[in-house]
């Protein structure tokens, strides 16, 4: 029994070890915060040092490394019949100890199939979780994925005034800082039953499995293994109360949902009323002065760069998921239409509006341009006459001056989180081609499906190699006869009117996707095929 | 469209228990000297169905069919294949945006003289609503109710406009808030692991297949579907019936052997295997799982295995259709008649992992003793 909940956990610190490693990983990156929060910058927990639990006296206070969140949540571990059962066993134990959660630690269970409520119901489990404050608070990715709502206000002057590094403990898939709730910056992963076993603790500064829980009533120390279900015991548990008829009778109806989804005020008909007041719907300009005959594609004269930047930028950069700071046109946007800065919400959530979504293209707060050196975030250069401006600001000043733009960029152009928006952006900003060193796979992708041209410095160019900095001129010829893999020439004329010729290679993969950029994308090339027929 | 003539004559007919439906023959490719199928991985096999079925000498052409049939562990052609999901899985964050753009595909076939009907999701298309719910409230037992109230405040206007695209489209469902997380709906409830749909005026029975807008999409590759996630605007493409184009895949068999021991559990295993496969390299390949210790794990440690798929980076973490995928779909309520039909379909394809079938030749091989976890 001993190995059991050494190796359990073992396994909140090695997830967090791993997860470390998986954070710079581009490939595993590729998909972070797809729930819409940004990563904060790697800041290292500074825990106290082990502090015992007092048996007698007064309830421990908050300190470093305390829980302020012990969620039972995401898709990884919620449909697993054993530990959900597993966690109800452990609470119905604790509760059976007269153990209790400490007040500061924001509990919750979400699961995510309403059979599971069914089967802990069954198995009179319910009420012990309750008991400890695991109540249902919803069926969907809740804490998982950011939405773990506002700690408690004195929770929150606690860790601001004493800048403490207080823990969330989640039984999700991913780690990182400052994706659960800006407030916690250590995040660990544990199954369903060590999530209970740390709210009861409410601290991840603890050794399981050597010192006690807490006490219980009569002052006695509670351990682990004196609240830890065997497996038998749950394999039992699972047995008699999981029924495929819970499973029948909660999927029987699921496309209805509730009376608050049934009682939408929802337009009807065949085509979607817009709401010019809404900030969160409205039409995307994609399909506006739509030529149904579309002639050969155009060299690029004398575009410049809108953007600069070095390796590594992820989709995060181009279009964030989180907070819209209220002094970027974005928030400027919404504060024009009337939308209170507490009502922002974040990016993701507006991902239906193309007119937050735009002016949020190359948001992101630390983006580094170098057409501004030393400065982070939406910045950059109107380039003709020098002036810094936000990012989307610029760009509408060139798109009045029938200037084409372009994005220059390092290697894996686009990594991280698969997200759409970073190329529809792109586009609607004028951004006609990128010249990267590599791309990321589903960005490049994506890019090809707004008909951006994805380009590429030859193998061992690069923008420093070639000297340029960003204050060019750039003339891009043969594009009308561009093949997949083949390369197009690249004139860039400084400000002194020097000349540098380079070659690039097209970052397309077949004549299909020549085809869509073409059409300005493969939404766009579907729609004119549907209008003429074909 | 008669395309038997082009695809090897693998149309054929499957009787299940009276009910006849339409299937193309695996075996049909073996028969012209293709391929030998049991040698193939799993996941290949499913692929290999898709192009054959939707083989129509354009979008899918025999080569295409012969390029992949021609699978061999040292020597992957290096082709792009038109794969044709059979469905496709959306959740709020990403589904929105795709809506609005196929609303606005509407709007704009109208103001072009077009019939916006026609602007519709050709391939099914399931939208779950999971991303929005905070927890605004908790520890108490009104919680569930007020943060569905704060949820519904906040997002009105997008539920608005997923509801009306519940009734305006066709071949699109909303699975709407307070139901579930996708990748557990579709485990327990969408998936149907062999289809058996109404096409043409025929009934045809073939592998549920997908394509999903969120990264744990994998968690499906649990029950023997072949599916993953891919970006906003390639989904939106293949629900508007543009075949998802992708290369050709290495699969790297992994061989579980032994047991768990008391108290270790899946978490530990995926751990493991996490890092075994993070320390092969899988970054863009299938993985399958095999072995005496596979066919022993539980339907729900296979699906986190799957579900971590992006973890360890590859596209799938495959895990083969058993006893215990039959189980599962009738513990979680799927009806005899159809686990019946999955059964033989799947046995009848080869699909089906038997005790004592050969291991399929895999690309490289990785092997983990459970019992060392």
């Amino acid at each position: 029994m001993s190995t059991a909940f050494h190796r359990t956990m073992k396994d909140v610190f090695s997830l967090k070890k791993g997860s470390e490693d998986f954070e710079n990983d581009s490939d595993y990156s590729r998909w972070l915060e797809e729930g819409g929060y940004s990563i904060v910058e790697k800041t290292h927990p500074g825990h106290s040092g082990i502090r015992k639990i007092k048996c007698e006296g007064e309830e421990v206070d908050l300190n470093h490394g305390s829980v302020a969140i012990a969620s039972i949540t995401s898709c990884t571990n919620t449909s697993n019949p054993s530990v959900l059962i597993g966690a109800g066993l452990v609470a119905k134990k604790a509760v059976e100890r007269g153990l209790k959660v400490k007040p500061f630690v924001k509990t919750s269970l979400g699961p995510g199939s309403k059979a599971v409520m069914d089967y802990l119901e069954a198995a009179g489990l319910v009420p012990y979780l309750e008991a400890l404050g695991f109540h249902l608070v919803g069926y969907g990715c809740l804490t998982c994925i950011g939405n773990s709502g506002p700690l408690h206000k004195s929770v929150v002057k606690e860790i601001e005034e004493r800048d403490l590094t207080v823990a969330s403990v989640l039984s999700g898939n991913r780690n990182f800082e400052g994706r659960i709730s800006p407030h916690v910056k250590a995040n660990y992963l544990a199954s369903p039953m060590l999530v209970v076993a740390f709210a009861l603790a409410g601290t991840v500064d603890i050794d399981l499995t050597k010192e006690p829980i807490a006490c219980d009533p009569n002052g006695e120390p509670v351990y682990l293994k004196d609240i830890w279900p065997a497996n038998g015991e749950i394999e039992q548990y699972c047995g008699k109360y999981v029924q495929p008829e819970m499973y029948e009778k909660e999927y029987a109806n699921v496309f209805q949902g509730t009376e608050r989804w049934q009682e939408l005020d929802a337009p009807e008909g065949l085509l979607y009323d817009w709401n010019n007041e809404s900030t969160y719907i409205q039409e995307p300009p994609f399909f506006q002065d739509f030529p149904l005959n579309i002639g050969n594609m155009e060299d690029i004269k004398d575009a410049r760069a809108l953007v600069v930047v070095d390796d590594s930028i992820t989709t995060d950069h181009i279009s964030p998921a989180g907070s819209i700071p209220a002094d970027y046109p974005a928030g400027r946007y919404l504060m024009e239409h009337g939308v209170a800065e507490e009502e922002f919400n974040s990016y993701g959530s507006r991902r239906g509006n193309h007119e937050v979504m735009m002016r949020g293209t190359f948001g992101n707060v630390r983006l580094k341009n170098k057409l501004v050196p030393g400065k982070e975030g939406s910045w950059t250069v109107y380039l003709p006459d020098g002036e810094e401006m936000p990012i989307y600001d610029a760009a509408m000043k060139y798109m009045e001056n029938d200037i084409p733009l372009v994005v220059i960029a390092g290697k894996e152009y686009g990594t991280g989180s698969s997200r759409d928006w970073a190329a529809k952006g792109t586009q609607l900003l004028g951004v006609k081609v990128v010249i990267a060193q590599s791309y990321e796979r589903i960005h490049r992708s994506n890019l090809v499906g707004m008909g951006v041209i994805p380009l590429q410095f030859r193998e061992g160019e690069s923008k420093e190699s070639l000297g340029l900095k960003g204050d060019e001129t750039y003339t891009i010829k043969g594009i009308s006869e561009m093949k997949p893999g083949g390369e197009l020439e690249v004139v860039a004329r400084n400000p002194d009117g020097k000349e540098v010729t380079f070659n690039v290679t097209v970052n397309l993969n077949s004549d299909i996707e020549v085809d869509y950029c073409k059409n300005g994308g493969i939404l766009h090339k579907f729609l004119r095929d549907k209008v003429k027929g074909e | 469209m008669d395309n038997n003539s082009i695809s090897f004559k693998a149309r054929d007919t499957l009787d299940t228990r009276g009910k006849k439906s339409t299937i193309y023959r695996l075996d049909k490719l073996e028969e012209n000297g293709l391929c030998k199928i049991t040698s193939l991985p799993y996941s290949i096999r499913v692929l290999l169905e898709n192009l054959v079925r939707n083989t129509d000498g354009k979008v899918v052409t025999e080569e295409d069919v012969k390029n992949l049939a021609g699978w061999k562990p040292g020597n992957v052609p290096k082709t792009d294949i038109p794969y044709i999901p059979s469905r496709v899985i959306l959740q709020d964050f990403t589904g929105v945006p795709a809506v609005v753009d196929i609303a606005a595909m509407r709007s704009a076939m109208k103001k072009l003289g077009g019939n916006p009907e026609e602007i519709n999701p050709v391939i099914p298309a399931d939208l779950i609503i999971d991303h929005s719910v905070q927890v605004d409230c908790y520890g108490t037992s009104y919680a569930r109710n007020c943060n569905e109230k704060h949820e519904f405040q906040r997002n009105r206007e997008r539920y608005e406009l997923l509801h009306w695209a519940q009734n305006a489209f066709d071949n699109f469902n909303v699975v709407p808030p307070g139901s579930g997380i996708i990748h557990q709906v579709n485990l327990e409830h969408l998936a149907n692991v062999v289809h058996l749909r109404e096409e043409n005026g025929e009934t045809v029975a073939y592998p549920d297949t997908l394509v999903g807008t969120d990264s744990h999409t994998t968690m499906i590759n649990g029950l023997g579907v072949l599916g993953w996630g891919v970006g906003g605007i390639e989904a939106e493409a293949v629900m508007l019936g543009q075949p998802y184009y992708m290369p050709i895949p290495e699969v790297v068999g992994f061989e579980l052997r032994g047991e768990l021991k008391e108290g270790i559990t899946a978490t530990d295993l995926v751990l493991t295997v996490t890092q075994m496969l993070r320390e092969h390299g899988v970054v863009g390949k299938f993985v399958e799982f095999y072995g005496p210790g596979y066919r022993k794990l539980s339907l729900p440690d296979r699906a986190i295995l799957a579900n971590m798929g992006p973890e360890y980076g590859a596209t799938m973490g495959f895990c083969p259709v058993d006893e215990v995928t039959l189980d599962y779909m009738r513990m979680t309520g799927r009806s005899e008649e159809h686990v019946n039909m999955v059964s033989q379909y799947c046995k009848e394809q080869g699909l089906f992992a038997e005790r004592d079938a050969p291991v399929p030749e895999y690309t490289s091989t990785l092997g983990l003793d459970m019992g060392t976890v």
